[in-house]
């Protein structure tokens, strides 16, 4: 929109209003970067938003919910930056809200919890918890990932054979819902609770923050929650050394110690998972193809492909499940998990991968399991293109995540059980190197995947979540009606369609696809 | 054709009746709620059956209540608005163990009894509350969220997927349930909303027709510890340090009057016998060996605990008041209580009241003064109150459980506990103590005070439930 259109004016003037001139942007050069699509891939096109706002706290949020509201302007948030295309802009007067003010930490040591806003990221909270002897769960998504945003939206971590799904980790939370309503879920429901515990009181509004992945502000901004904390025996600050690509981290021996167990095939690796799981051993766990470790070691590209081409990640890790151990209760909790660990791989033909490959993986990446603050993962120069048309990675058994690896070698498998191997994560992506080709190749993926209809999304949770993200296409895809459900919620607290419109459930598509007008589309008594 | 013979069509004529023993029946519980008879009680046998009646009763605007345990202690299966009780007592099936994966698939009838039976073959345990009725359905205290015995957040949300019945008669499946593709469904995160939303909500959103819920390896070997206090101000600190370090597995404390109630099973002469011997508090510790060297497990466990209790000044015991309880106490918690005998908390008098509530460790000590306090004054003995503290997920909060006993068949004795288990319950509530599942009179003293959680999920049950027939008149709705 021109600058000078009146809405525009009208809608500059009260946000400067609520939050300051300082605040609001409506700047071409500075609106310009919020409009990137990164590591998002999907069918919406994004265009400049608006307006760029920086509100300070959930007063402010509600006063710009109010204000969309009366001026009809549709918003997003974002948090610290990472998956920004499910907040990018759609339509015209756009107010993409950018927490980067809301970047308060509070944690309670005694009941191991942290309070977080959404400005606040994973490694923050993780230097923080290690303070006062505790530790986040681990998300496999980068150190500036926003610790409220991952915990509400995917969020598989490195640690969930122990910290379980992201959406476990959730306690009380506040959110300023699209009519300007405040929500607060779990202990802090009651005007005088705390952040303590997350469900309740009755129906566990946990559900209604996120599914599988969350809606995408699209019902509402997540102000503030508390995430759990988990114990950690130390030491307090990781001993690194040197910088990123080079940073080294070695923790100590009689604290946590790593294992890599190289297996002929990945289905002795899962076998021995199972293994692990119901000995209960281990605290970072996971099943990994040489590929996928490989995108996680090398200093540069050029190092990436001589490592690659010399076949030393094929040599020493193809497949290996790595375990990391933490003495929780002591150093004899190492011995005897150690000594559990190498009855495991004796009895199911695993073989300790070789000293100085395990130790070189160790020192410098396997701490990133542990605080993914080495930077590991912005050195994986390769991209990872999905391998079936359903796109996604898949949640369930960890049987399932062995039958859906797909028969092709040198993919990039990572296979992560959680909550001591009741469910899994299997993800198997092929390697390309970025550009356009590598995007080409997922879009085509994903058309094909719409192409094919229900059973090829269906393949993959997850899939749900790349191919377009919105519920009234991927419900009817798994033979559900829920979508129907999810219109009433949405038309109810979000009667104009403001809040992300088009992400998570598209009410104008509904809407035409139903042939009525949006307001009547909403299910009434026949969803 | 009336509402029975209707209903009749559907489930069969011998499994829908309006017999006025029958309504009687299903209009109570052992909770103080108002008894309230419904129309019609129907018994369902498959997910079709209760799509049917659901739908049956949607067109007409009739309220339907579920049941599914054969005993009921907090009111939430009495019809508060008539209509048809569904009793799914009798869809008892377990349709699938799968210790691979750990996950069994149950209908909502099947009794903790029934599926402890079923999984010992297996080496394996459902994760039990603390000794639940035989008759408890353990699908419905799974989503009534129950707290469990074992401390470790891995095991928590034991929950994994179900079939709901929509108001509508639709069948949602939750979690990688939801339909096609995927073969075991149990991952619990499928589409939005989150299939967590659906638990706690007392039958009012959908009825759970089948679910796979989570199964644990039982240990080969363990050693249970027990630590006694006189006071309950010092059980916080022990319980934190040893949780702290992941230790223990079934983690629980109990005063003299609960841990006499279990154990006592040679009458009230046995009863009062070790009520007067048992201390005041029993922190219970069992030390579980795995399936791999469980020995040294457990010793590496013990030195923990022991450096706990030196440092604290207190001291781990395989005795409790010189009886050596630790084999048999741990076998019971295993199990639900055994059908043959006398439930444990209708042991003292006939009726047994709860009031729960989750708050964090420290403040358990607060939250006793306050029921000790409210019952002097309504001159309830306070030797006679039941407490179980049940720490959860190492000890970052606890499910804190008060308990009062009375003569359900004595008028005078109902009225008088009814209103100092009244008070006691909006006395521990205005303190902070937080009903996470309020049932019967809890539910209007928590929603009046949460206004922007009960708009949102009043918002919610509409879109479920546009007509309100599901358990109508219970929570905010």
């Amino acid at each position: 929109m021109p600058l000078g259109d009146p809405k525009h004016q009208l809608i500059l003037g009260e946000l400067v209003d609520v939050l300051g001139e300082r605040y609001v942007h409506d700047d071409p050069a500075i609106v310009e970067c919020y409009r990137r699509e990164e590591q998002s891939p999907s069918f919406t096109t994004p265009m400049n938003p608006e307006f760029v706002v920086f509100p300070d706290g959930p007063e402010d949020i509600r006063q710009i919910v109010q204000l969309a509201n009366r001026y009809k302007f549709p918003y997003s948030v974002s948090s610290t930056g990472t998956l920004t295309g499910y907040c990018a802009a759609l339509k015209p007067y756009w107010v993409w809200i950018d927490p980067k003010r809301m970047n308060r930490l509070t944690i309670d040591a005694k009941n191991m919890y942290a309070i977080v806003e959404p400005y606040v990221t994973h490694a923050q909270v993780s230097v923080e918890a290690r303070k006062v002897g505790l530790i986040n769960g681990n998300p496999n998504a980068g150190a500036q990932t926003s610790c409220l945003a991952n915990t509400i939206a995917l969020g598989t971590q490195t640690s969930s054979f122990r910290t379980g799904r992201a959406g476990r980790n959730l306690l009380g939370s506040e959110s300023v819902l699209p009519n300007g309503d405040i929500l607060r879920t779990g202990t802090l429901a009651t005007s005088e609770g705390d952040f303590s515990w997350g469900e309740g009181p009755g129906p566990d509004l946990r559900g209604f923050l996120r599914g599988h992945i969350g809606h995408l502000g699209s019902l509402g901004i997540v102000t503030k929650l508390a995430v759990k904390l988990y114990p950690w025996p130390g030491p307090s600050v990781l001993p690194t050394e040197g910088a990123a690509p080079v940073k080294k981290c070695v923790l100590p021996d009689d604290k946590v110690r790593w294992y890599s167990i190289r297996y002929a095939n990945p289905l002795d690796g899962v076998e021995a998972l199972r293994e692990i799981g119901k000995a209960e051993v281990g605290t970072y766990v996971g099943l990994y193809s040489p590929t996928f470790l490989a995108e996680h070691y090398p200093t540069s590209r050029e190092n990436h492909w001589r490592d690659w081409n010399d076949g030393w990640f094929h040599k020493h890790f193809k497949y290996v499940v790595q375990v990391g151990t933490v003495a929780v209760a002591s150093k004899k909790q190492l011995d005897y998990e150690e000594k559990v660990l190498t009855q495991i791989a004796q009895e199911t033909g695993g073989v300790f991968v070789d000293h100085d490959a395990h130790d070189a993986w160790v020192t410098r990446v396997a701490a990133r399991n542990v605080v993914d603050a080495l930077s590991a993962r912005t050195q994986r120069l390769p991209r990872g293109l999905p391998t079936k048309p359903g796109g996604g990675p898949v949640y369930d058994s960890l049987s399932d995540a062995y039958r859906n690896i797909p028969p092709y070698d040198d993919l990039s498998l990572w296979i992560a059980p959680l909550d001591l191997c009741h469910f899994a994560f299997c993800s198997a992506s092929a390697e390309s190197e970025p550009g356009e080709k590598s995007v080409a190749h997922e879009k085509r993926m994903m058309q094909r995947a719409m192409a094919e209809g229900p059973e090829a999304v269906a393949k993959g949770i997850a899939g749900s979540f790349v191919i377009g993200g919105n519920v009234e296409r991927s419900a009817p895809a798994y033979g559900s009606n829920i979508h129907r459900v999810v219109a009433a919620i949405k038309s109810a607290l979000d009667p104009d369609n403001l809040a992300n419109p088009g992400r998570m459930i598209d009410m104008d598509a509904l809407a035409r696809s139903a042939q009525m007008p949006r307001e009547q589309a909403s299910p009434g008594n026949d969803y | 054709m009336s509402l029975v013979s209707d209903v009749a069509e559907i489930v069969g004529m011998r499994h829908a009746s309006d017999d006025p023993a029958v309504l009687e029946t299903h209009s109570r519980d052992h909770s103080f709620e108002q008894p309230r008879c419904p129309t019609c009680v129907a018994s369902a046998e498959s997910t079709e059956q209760i799509q049917a009646v659901v739908r049956y009763a949607n067109e007409r605007r009739i309220p339907i209540t579920v049941r599914s345990s054969r005993i009921g202690f907090y009111g939430a299966g009495i019809p508060m608005q008539g209509g048809i009780v569904l009793d799914l007592s009798g869809m008892n099936k377990i349709l699938m163990v799968d210790p691979k994966d750990k996950r069994v698939m149950i209908e909502p009838g099947v009794t903790y009894t029934q599926l402890q039976a079923a999984l010992n073959a297996e080496g394996m345990q459902v994760c039990l509350p603390l000794l639940p009725h035989p008759m408890k359905s353990a699908l419905s205290s799974s989503l009534e969220r129950e707290p469990i015995l074992i401390a470790k957040p891995e095991y928590t949300e034991t929950l994994l997927t179900c079939g709901m019945v929509l108001a509508n008669g639709d069948l949602l499946r939750t979690g990688s349930a939801l339909g096609w593709g995927l073969t075991s469904g149990i991952y619990p995160e499928g589409l939005y909303p989150g299939a967590q939303l659906y638990k706690g909500a007392q039958g009012t959103l959908g009825i759970v027709a089948w679910a796979n819920l989570k199964i644990e390896w039982l240990p080969r070997m363990d050693k249970v510890y027990f630590l006694s206090f006189d006071r309950i101000e010092d059980i916080a600190e022990p319980l934190y340090r040893i949780l702290r370090r992941e230790i223990g597995r079934e983690v629980l404390v109990l005063n003299a009057f609960n841990l006499a109630a279990i154990l006592a099973d040679g009458g009230p002469d046995d009863f009062e016998s070790l009520r007067r011997s048992l201390p005041a508090f029993t922190l219970v510790l069992c030390l579980a060996g795995p399936q791999r060297f469980p020995e040294e497990k457990i010793a590496y466990e013990e030195e923990v605990v022991f450096e706990v209790a030196r440092a604290l000044g207190c001291e781990p015991s395989d005795t409790v008041a010189g009886l050596d309880l630790g084999p048999r106490l741990i076998a019971m918690l295993r199990q639900a209580w055994p059908t043959d005998g006398e439930y444990w908390k209708l042991r003292y008098k006939a009726g047994c009241h709860e009031i729960m509530f989750y708050t964090t460790l420290e403040r358990v000590p607060s939250f006793k003064g306050i029921i000790d306090g409210v019952s002097a004054r309504h001159g309830y003995p306070p030797e006679d109150i039941g407490c179980y503290v049940q720490p959860l997920e190492y000890g970052r909060i606890c499910h804190c459980q008060f308990s009062f006993s009375c003569d359900d068949a004595d008028p005078d004795d109902v009225e008088k506990t009814k209103a100092l288990f009244l008070e006691a319950g909006k006395s521990v509530f205005t303190a902070g103590g937080f009903f996470a599942t309020p049932y019967g009179p809890w539910a209007d003293m928590v929603f009046s005070r949460t206004a922007g959680y009960t708009a949102a999920l009043k918002t919610i049950k509409k879109a479920f439930d546009p007509n309100n027939i599901l358990n109508p008149g219970r929570l905010c709705f």
